[in-house]
């Protein structure tokens, strides 16, 4: 029973922290498009960005690192903000948005389906300690250190027993969190936090991609991406593919969401121009680079790309200095403690005269994963296709920023196995798999939007182009305002 | 979309990932014995050769109680969980091809697995000569001493 309360508090903090986000961000007021499960969603994966800072400053400063320390500050906030939203709510309560259309049978099923892979995921993953290795030997592992010395671990640590202390803080200190409320470092219950990132993400995914195409056509995608088999050995795992198929514990799903959120809402910011999107891009591009070291790149980039679009400069630059809250603290950190990143500290110059075979080899590995192996579903098939049919809306926004940064960062990817010191077979076939899953949602969301697209189109041919009788009535009731 | 498109779509969409679905019914289907065993685990006091090697563990590791040693089966390998009041952690047998790679130890891990198989080998865990892994101990209470974290990850092999 002192776990379920310890865990509902652990999590209950971490939506609380990213209410107050939210809500900071809507200016306390209803964003027409904030409705339904976004909100959740982004409170909860913005909570688990603040909080983790929140405990690296801790830990920086030499602060009390405890329940009350961390969680007082967001709760009393998020107490203050409430009152506030309701008042401004019931003032506000004539512009509620259209009330969203019935589902269908369909729809209910594919909700159904939904369902039924995160309730999986969420029994499974604890039902079992960690077993994926990097989840046991680097996220668990740092999480565990950071609790048990209450703040900073000691430099022998992370000289000695941390195998990449250059590896960003989000998931470790977000379990550190979890560790913190229950007492012990208890780590089957910790896995809870996977499978609802997976959560958040479907919830994500739906309400971007409904606000774009409406309900029916989103419930389908999320369904597909429920069902995705690389997806589900993240947030939940599964018996009998042995250490492939769990790797509940990694933070490659957390970057993924980040990155999907990012690259969603920078698509919302360029189709509807409201800023609060703006500051929801910039705030997943720098958690992303919290989660992971690829983070850092697709952060750079989205941050050039949305400055190079936004026509809200002042809160672009509002924007980037929250990315360089989640990017220079530790940065700096890592720069005083001289934590180097083994693959640029011991890449070697590329030899092209072997460039060509590494390149073969990377592009045949690449093919393989995201064509071949099921590990994606079709999601990458389904994106190439549905993208060389809609090209005339790729090739423009808001639609090629998104498309574009997908393509930098898969080159990013390539260049890293071009110049990777270890083994190139060896690299690839540990995480090949993993960085394509960094973009799959995206891929696949942008498929989607693809065919809804194209089966508008095709529906407008055939029935004289009344085209806007296919979009949903409150994206053209955004759109417009 | 028409919805037989959707369905269509969907079928498709598993049969290509039919692999990971059929393992989820299965790892499903191994619900009841994961719980059962795990129940069963907390409750169980190893004794013998391995609680003598778990207690050199705790010679070079500071543990605030005496430790409880757990096994439960999963997956066709044996977890042994070592808990104690502050840090419970997980003593795991790992497929010798992953570690392989690893080359171990790493960092603060001494890390050592033995090939069982699930429940039916637990006698093999239990009486094993478990003198041999102890003594490959030293470099794991070499880092210990030096850190002193009471961080102790232990995996344990032949």
């Amino acid at each position: 029973m002192t776990i379920v309360l310890s865990t509902v508090f652990a999590l209950g903090t971490i939506g609380a922290a990213g209410a107050v986000v939210v809500l900071t961000l809507t200016g306390v007021t209803r964003m027409p498009s904030f409705r339904g499960a976004l909100p959740w969603a982004l409170a909860f994966i913005f909570g688990m960005g603040v909080i983790s800072l929140q405990m690296f400053f801790y830990a920086l400063f030499a602060l009390p690192m405890n329940r009350l320390s961390i969680a007082l500050p967001w709760w009393v906030a998020l107490a203050g903000m409430g009152w506030t939203w309701r008042r401004r709510h019931f003032l506000r309560e004539h512009q509620r948005p259209p009330s969203a259309p019935p589902h269908t049978a369909m729809s209910a099923f594919l909700a159904g389906i939904v369902a039924v892979q995160v309730g999986y995921c969420l029994v499974f993953a604890t039902s079992r300690p960690v077993v994926s290795w990097d989840g046991w030997a680097i996220w668990f592992l740092k999480a565990k250190a950071f609790f048990a010395s209450s703040g900073l671990p000691t430099a022998h640590f992370f000289a000695s027993v941390d195998p990449h202390p250059d590896y960003p803080l989000l998931t470790p200190l977000t379990v550190a969190w979890h560790y913190l409320c229950l007492g012990v470092a208890d780590e089957q219950i910790a896995k809870i936090l996977f499978p609802l990132t997976f959560l958040a993400l479907l919830m994500l995914f739906y309400s971007l991609l409904r606000e774009e195409t409406g309900s029916p056509h989103a419930w389908f995608f999320t369904a597909l991406l429920a069902l995705t088999p690389f997806a589900v050995f993240h947030a939940g795992g599964v018996i009998g593919l042995g250490a492939a198929g769990d790797y509940v514990g990694y933070a490659d799903l957390t970057l993924a969401t980040y990155f999907f959120g990012a690259t969603a809402s920078m698509y919302r910011y360029l189709l509807v121009r409201d800023p609060r999107w703006l500051l929801v891009s910039f705030l997943c591009l720098g958690m992303g680079a919290w989660t992971k070291n690829e983070g850092l790149p697709y952060a750079i980039w989205g941050s050039v790309t949305l400055m190079i679009a936004a026509k809200h400069r002042r809160i672009g630059v509002a924007g980037l200095g929250v990315v360089a809250l989640f990017i220079v603290p530790w940065g700096g950190f890592k720069m005083s403690a001289g934590f180097a990143n083994d693959i640029l500290t011991q890449s070697q110059r590329p030899d092209f005269g072997k460039g060509i075979e590494r390149l073969s080899t990377i592009l045949a590995w690449g093919w393989r994963s995201a064509m071949q192996s099921g590990m994606h579903g079709l999601i990458w098939p389904l994106f190439v296709i549905s993208a060389a049919l809609n090209w005339r809306n790729v090739a423009r926004s808001p639609l090629a920023p998104c498309v574009l940064l997908v393509g930098v960062q898969l080159g990013i990817y390539g260049m890293v196995y071009f110049i990777t010191p270890r083994d190139l077979e060896w690299h690839l076939a540990t995480s090949i798999d993993r960085v394509l899953l960094h973009l799959s949602p995206i891929a696949l969301w942008i498929a989607g939007v693809n065919v809804y697209q194209l089966s508008v189109r095709i529906r407008g041919i055939g029935q004289g182009s009344r085209i806007e009788e296919a979009i949903p009535a409150e994206r053209i009731g955004e759109t417009s305002a | 979309m028409p919805t037989w498109f959707k369905v269509v779509v969907l079928i498709v969409w598993v049969a290509v990932g039919h692999q990971t679905l059929s393992a989820e019914v299965e790892s499903i289907r191994k619900l009841p014995t994961l719980w059962a065993l795990d129940a069963h685990a907390q409750k169980r006091r190893i004794d013998g050769p391995l609680y003598e090697f778990v207690q050199r563990v705790q010679e070079h590791v500071p543990l605030d109680q005496a430790p409880v040693v757990s096994m439960f089966a999963a997956d066709g390998y044996t977890y042994l969980k070592v808990s104690s009041y502050l840090y419970p952690t997980t003593i795991r047998h790992l497929d010798p091809a992953h570690l392989s790679s690893q080359d171990l130890p790493i960092g603060g891990y001494f890390l050592v697995y033995f090939p069982s198989r699930l429940v039916d080998t637990t006698s093999e865990v239990l009486t094993r000569d478990w003198n041999a892994v102890a003594a490959k101990l030293p470099p794991m209470r070499e880092v210990y001493r030096a850190s002193n974290m009471g961080i102790y990850q232990v995996a344990v092999s032949q």
